[in-house]
Parts: structure tokens; sequence; C-alpha cells
């Protein structure tokens, strides 16, 4: 009789599992997406319904049109990148968040190169800043800081340098100070190449949604349970990772390829109020142009 | 043997002054490698399959742009170097397409073909086609008038006047454009998965950078030098007949 | 009409008309979202739009210096390094292994080696720029000088011509053609190179508005800086076949 029972369970249970919803996963080497490794690894989008397959894309900027494209159902995404995108008119939106920056855990921060004789912000007018990429969100806020310092735009060159780099072009002298995140930040001011000019996010908005994951609109109306199951894994994720930081460590530096000390603070929520602050420094910036319904852009 | 050798000495001694240089810390080392880390990488990534997987999808890719490129090329080729108003009239629209970089088109055929090896290829293609279009364009216009005459008067058709008076006559400089495009194509396959394609060299070089693994980076680079360096001796072999028959002289 | 039609400039006109409309065709059709592919008009109306502002000049500049240094710098190189292999066999058994190693090598992976060594300046643009258009203009020149004909090889023996005049007055005139027709298309990939170094190592000009204008969405942004590059392409390719025509005008002559 068991065995039967077993059989028929089977039965039933096979096809079930052989229809989970399916997604591709894009994301970029950083320690936002910790909780994705280890939600793929500790099985929790298994164990949540969703067959997700993880994708390592080389820059930010092509993760919304590989979305568009269909290759990706899934992807990262910054507040600036779905405002842009909203703008533009493409169908992107929030589905979940994916890490937070908080003023008592900064991990972004502008460094200055060990030798540049920094006083106060004004002393940037005329440098060079190095910045992992133009137009992207974590140079804007930089630039909202320079705004709020009251150092014109114009009288600061921002050059793009992407984070392996930016050890050595400190250190030679290239560039006088940098945008970076952990782990380069400690790498730099722990071996004495630079030190700390401001952890300006934090003085900016004390908790910034860093990154989100973003999807399609018609695969989201298409596929709820696919985001719900994605929402839960990750959530799952997090749970875990707090109460297991060392193999977290270890599960990130799998797979992104280097380890990182310092970990950001992650969540899974997405606020209206969080899309609200970034339209809000990028009009101030004039960095957006168009109209832009932000109520629109939160996937419920 | 003398030739090898020769040949070896230059490489021999910059990988010699970059490894001491490296050693001695005259070198940027943070980002940059020594050739011995860079072997052992290369190494690494050929026990794992890492690197061969990654090289035929490379490969692959440029292959089949170049393919449609030399075919395409050669056929427009011919046909508007034969008619010189019509040359006249696509010739302008020809040199406006040209300066286009390739690497500009590369979001458009994402959205065409997704991701994978038809974007790729359609990229290298219209990077190609260029160069041995333009070369045959050339080559064909320079063919003896008297040969074309020939052709004219025994009544061949197209086809036949192609394979046995055009394309042999201009073989000669048609291989250097073939040759030129050969190399793009590589390099603009390469290019594409650096920005865009998730495979191949030139997505793993991109990736060992971001892992902070620049000496598997160097390695990839390296290798696709090699790389290239085969695939032109190759061509060079399969072409060095018709090279010989019709080609240059050599000077001494 | 058919005055009108005789003009060699009028079928051309016609035919980039008809691709014109081709394009605004297929983006009136939308096979491919308009966000990133717009229409002509669009692309014309933002174009007009740098133009009128004057936004337009400095990247343009920034990046014809750049291609223009770079190809000079190919060219020379080129032209020299393809004499020293035509004519010397020692130095092709030196010189060729190593060359053919590195021309493979793409632009965008050789950019981080070069932004190390020389920073971020015009000079790394340039020399980057330079290594990649140095290809064609060498395989070029080695072709043109190790394929001087034979009989003017025999007459300079015979005349016991030294080797400046050799290369002077016989080889350099015979391997002129090869050269120019490798120069266009040096020039050609110099023009592509400045624009790809632009993108990758954040120099202004019109490459680093097309990445830009990607990055935020905005194409018609992105398509009004590849037009632009189109029309410099045309432009400066029109220029050199006209100096091509000046310079080998003496031998069109003897070869009637």
């Amino acid at each position: 009789m068991n065995r039967i029972a077993v059989v028929l369970l089977l039965a039933v249970a096979l096809p079930a599992a052989a229809q989970q919803p399916k997604a591709n996963i894009g994301y970029i080497g950083a320690a936002d997406f910790t909780p994705l490794f280890v939600a793929k690894d500790k099985g929790f989008f298994e164990k949540r319904g969703l067959d997700a397959t993880l994708t390592r894309i080389q820059i930010a900027p092509n993760v919304g049109p590989a979305i568009i494209s269909g290759d990706l159902q899934i992807g990262m995404g910054t507040g600036p990148n779905l405002l842009h995108a909203a703008e533009g008119g493409l169908p992107l939106v929030a589905i979940a968040g994916a890490s937070r920056m908080k003023k008592n855990n900064p991990i972004a921060g502008l460094i200055g190169r060990t030798g540049f004789a920094y006083k106060t912000p004004a002393d940037l007018r005329g440098k060079k800043i190095g910045s992992p990429g133009l137009n992207t969100m974590l140079t804007e806020l930089c630039e909202k800081w320079l705004h709020d310092n009251r150092i014109p735009r114009d009288q600061v060159t921002l050059v793009e340098v992407i984070f392996p780099q930016q050890h050595d072009m400190l250190k030679g002298g290239n560039i006088d100070a940098v945008i970076t995140i952990e782990p380069f930040r400690s790498r730099m001011l722990n071996d004495g190449t630079g030190f700390k000019i401001a952890d300006y996010v934090g003085e900016i908005n004390p908790d910034v949604l860093a990154v989100l994951w973003m999807a399609r609109r018609d695969w989201a109306a298409a596929n709820p349970q696919a985001v719900k199951a994605f929402r839960e894994a990750y959530a799952d994720a997090i749970e875990w990772g707090a109460k297991n930081p060392e193999e977290s460590k270890k599960i990130l530096a799998k797979y992104v390829g280097f380890a990182s000390p310092v970990l950001p603070d992650y969540g899974v929520e997405v606020k209206l109020s969080d899309l609200e602050f970034f339209e809000k420094v990028e009009r101030e910036l004039g960095k957006l142009r168009g109209p832009v319904d932000v109520s629109k852009l939160v996937w419920k | 043997m003398k030739r090898i050798l020769r040949g070896a000495l230059l490489p021999f001694l910059v990988f010699a002054l970059w490894e001491a240089g490296s050693r001695a810390g005259v070198l940027p080392m943070d980002t940059f490698s020594r050739p011995s880390d860079i072997a052992l990488a290369f190494a690494a990534g050929v026990a794992d399959g890492s690197i061969p997987l990654a090289t035929w999808l490379t490969v692959q890719a440029a292959l089949v742009g170049f393919a449609i490129a030399a075919v395409a090329g050669i056929l427009v080729g011919v046909i508007l170097g034969l008619s010189p108003p019509l040359e006249r009239t696509v010739g302008p629209s020809i040199e406006a397409l040209r300066p286009v970089p390739a690497v500009a088109l590369t979001p458009l055929t994402l959205l065409l073909f997704g991701f994978g090896l038809r974007m790729e290829a359609a990229v290298v293609a219209f990077a190609c086609i260029w160069p041995v279009l333009l070369v045959t364009v050339a080559a064909v216009r320079g063919i003896e008038p008297r040969l074309l005459e020939v052709a004219r008067t025994l009544q061949l058709g197209f086809p036949v006047r192609l394979r046995k008076i055009i394309l042999p006559a201009a073989l000669g400089r048609i291989v250097v454009g073939l040759r030129v495009a050969v190399s793009i194509s590589l390099i603009v396959a390469v290019t594409v998965e650096i920005i865009m394609n998730p495979r191949g060299l030139g997505y793993g070089m991109i990736i060992a950078q971001q892992s902070l693994q620049p000496a598997l980076m160097y390695a990839q680079l390296l290798w696709l030098g090699l790389l290239g360096w085969g695939l032109n001796a190759l061509l060079t072999r399969a072409f060095g007949r018709w090279h010989g028959a019709f080609g240059p002289g050599v000077n001494p | 009409m058919k005055r009108l039609a005789r003009l060699p400039a009028f079928g051309a006109v016609l035919f980039a008309a008809g691709l014109l409309l081709l394009w605004q065709g297929l983006a009136d059709r939308q096979f491919i979202s308009p966000v990133f592919f717009p229409s002509p008009s669009r692309t014309l109306a933002e174009l007009t739009r740098q133009i009128a502002s004057g936004q337009l000049w400095k990247p343009l500049e920034a990046t014809a210096a750049r291609m223009f240094f770079g190809w000079a710098l190919a060219s020379l190189a080129g032209v020299v390094l393809g004499a020293a292999i035509g004519f010397s066999r020692r130095a092709r058994d030196f010189l060729e292994p190593s060359l053919e190693f590195m021309r493979p090598l793409p632009a965008s992976a050789v950019i981080p080696v070069a932004i190390l060594f020389l920073g971020l300046s015009n000079a790394m643009t340039v020399a980057v720029v330079a290594f990649g258009a140095v290809w064609p203009v060498l395989l070029a020149a080695v072709h043109g000088f190790a394929s001087v004909e034979p009989q003017l090889m025999e007459v300079s023996a015979a005349l016991r011509l030294s080797r400046k005049d050799l290369f002077l007055k016989i080889a350099a005139p015979s391997a002129l053609p090869d050269i120019l027709a490798g120069a266009r298309v040096s020039l050609a990939i110099a023009l592509i190179l400045a624009v790809v170094t632009e993108m990758q190592a954040s120099q202004i000009g019109l490459g680093q508005n097309i990445l830009l204008a990607q990055r935020s969405f905005r194409s018609p942004e992105l398509y009004a800086g590849v037009v632009t590059l189109g029309v410099m392409g045309f432009a400066i390719n029109h220029a050199i076949v006209v100096l091509e025509r000046r310079l080998l005008r003496w031998r069109g002559a003897h070869e009637q």
C-alpha cells in the first residue's frame, strides 16, 4: 500500500515540479547580491517553487535591454535605471529590493589619494574623480553631495574607472579621488593608498535603496507565482545570511570571485519613497527631463 | 630553424623583461600580473575546460560572421567592380555606413536576436564586410581589361566568368582584404563579448578582471593573440598557392 | 529629366534616399521598440538640436583629432615597418611573428594595459587607435614593397641606384597604390577605434555621447551620434579619394 502511495505521490509531484515557473536572473559581480547566491546555493528558490538560473552580466546598463529582449526575466537595477527606463517608455518595474545603504554601515564612499591635501569639499575643485560609471546611481549621489556642498559640477572632472582598476589608478595619481564600494573601499583604506573623504550617501539620506530587482511589466503580470517565489526565496536567504555571516561570505566569494569582509544591508522591500527620493535627486541634477509616474514603477 | 629562432627572440625578450620587472616591483602589480602567474592561470583554465569552451564559442561566432561577410562582400564587390555606374550609385551610401562602429549596433542586435551566437555573428558580419567589399572592388577594377574582353568574346556566362577569369585574376588582392577581415572578425567577436554577449573569451576576460583575477584575464588575452596568429597562419597557408601563381614576386 | 539623370551624383542621392525611406518604414512598423530604434525623423530632430545648441562641435573635434593623430602615427609606423619587412628577409624573420601575435588583440582588451602605462590621457587614446589602425597599412605596405616589378628591380640594379634612391624613386612609388588603399581602410578603422576608446576610457567625444545615450535609453541621441560618424567617415573618405587620384595621376597616364 505504501509503495503505491509513493508512486502516486511522485506521479503528482513530478509534473508539478516540472511546471515550476522559470526565471533567468541577471546579476553583476558585487556584494549586493549575496542573498541571491545563497538562495540558489541553499535551495531556497527550489523550496519556494522557482526554477532559477543565474547569469552574470558584464555591466549593469546591459541588464535593462536584456530584460526587454527576454533573455533575462529578472535583473538587477537601481532607482535611476528604472526612472530612465520609464522616461524612455520601457515597461520595467521593480518587483523586489536587493540591498540598501545605511548610514551606520557605509558601503560606498569617496576616497581621496594619499598625498592629496584635502581639508574641505572645496578642495575638490579642479580635481579628477574616478567614477565606476557616469550617470549611475553611486555617481549621481556623489554629484548631489558635491551640489549640496556648493561645488559647481563643471569644476570637477569625472572620469570612468571600473572597480578593479581603481586602486592602481588612485595609487598612480591618475585620479585624485574615487567613488567606490566595498571591498575595494576597505582595501584602499587599509593599505594606505587612500583616505576617507566622505561617506556621502549617509550624508544625503540615512537609508537608501541601493539595488533593486527589475522585470518586464507583462512578465510580472503573467507570472505572479514566480514573482512571489522570488521574493520569498530572497527573504529566506537574507534571514539565513544574518544567522550565518561567514558562510554567506564564502558563497559570495564563490560566485563573484573576490571576498568582501564587509557586507551591505539587504532588504527585499521596495517602498515608493525609495524611488521618489531618486526622482527628486535626478530632477535636481537635471538628469531626468520627461514625465515619470513613479507610483506605477513599484510592482505590487 | 634559424627563422623560428629569430622570430622567437623578440617575444622571449619581452616576457623575460616583464617577469623580471614584476618581480623587482618596477611594474604596477595590482592589476598587471607576472608571466609566470599568467601561465599558471592559463593551465588551470585549460584544465577545467573553461578556456577551451570559451575559445570555441568565440571562434565560432567570428568564423560565422566572417563567412557571411566574405561571401556577401566578394559578390557585391565583384558586381560593383564590374559596373562603375552602379558603384557610383551605391558607393557613397557604403561610405556613409562604413564608419558606423559595429559596437554601436550591439543593442540593436541584442533586441533582434537576444544573447547568443546570432547577435555576435551579425555584428561581426557588419564589421567585416567593408574591407572585403572595398578590396574586391579595387581588385576587380584592376583586372587587366583584355582578360575581361576575352571573357566577353567567348560569351562566358557570369558564374563561369566569375570562377575562371575574375576571381583568379583578382584573388591575390582580395586575399589581403580577407586577411584583414579575419583579424577584424576575431577582434569584433571578442569586443561584442566584452560589452554585451555573456559567452566566449571576451566575456571570460571581463569576468576575470571583475573577479580580481588579472592573471586569468591576461592569460585569455595572450591566448587570443595566439589564436589570431594561428588563424592567420592557417589562412596564409591555404591561400599561399594562389598567391604564388598570380601574386607578387619576392624581393631579396 | 534625362540630363539630370546623367549626373553621377543623382543616382547616389536616389539610392541613399531609398535607404532612408527603408529605415523610416522599419521604424514605423515598430519591429523593434522605438525606445531602441528611432525613426530617421526623430534622429534628424535630435541632430539638429545638437548642432543648433553648439553641443556637437567639441565632441566631434575631439574624436576627429584622436582619429587623425592615431591614423597618422599608424600610417607612419605601417610604411616604415612595411618597407623593412617587404625588403629584408631578416627583418621579416625577426618582426613578423611578434607583429602577427599582436594583430588580433582587440583595442577593448588593450585599453586597460594602455591606461596603466599612459594614464587616462590623449596620448593613451592616440596610442590605442594607432595600435589598432596600423595593420591595414602594414599589410598593404608589405605587399606593395614585396611586389615591386622584377623588371624595375633589374633596371635599378643595372643603373646601380643607391638604396635610398631605390626606395624613394622606384619602390615607394610602386608601392603607393597599395599603401594608399591600406591607408584608406586604416582611416576607417581609426575612426571606429577612436569611438570605441572614448566609450571605454571615458574621454570626451562622439563615442562617449553614444555610450551615455545608450545607458539612459535615449536612442535618438545614440543614432544622431551614429549618423554624425557616418557623415564624418563619408567626408573623410571622399577627401582621401581625391588625394589618391591626384597622387596616382602619373600612374594612370603611364598605363594608358
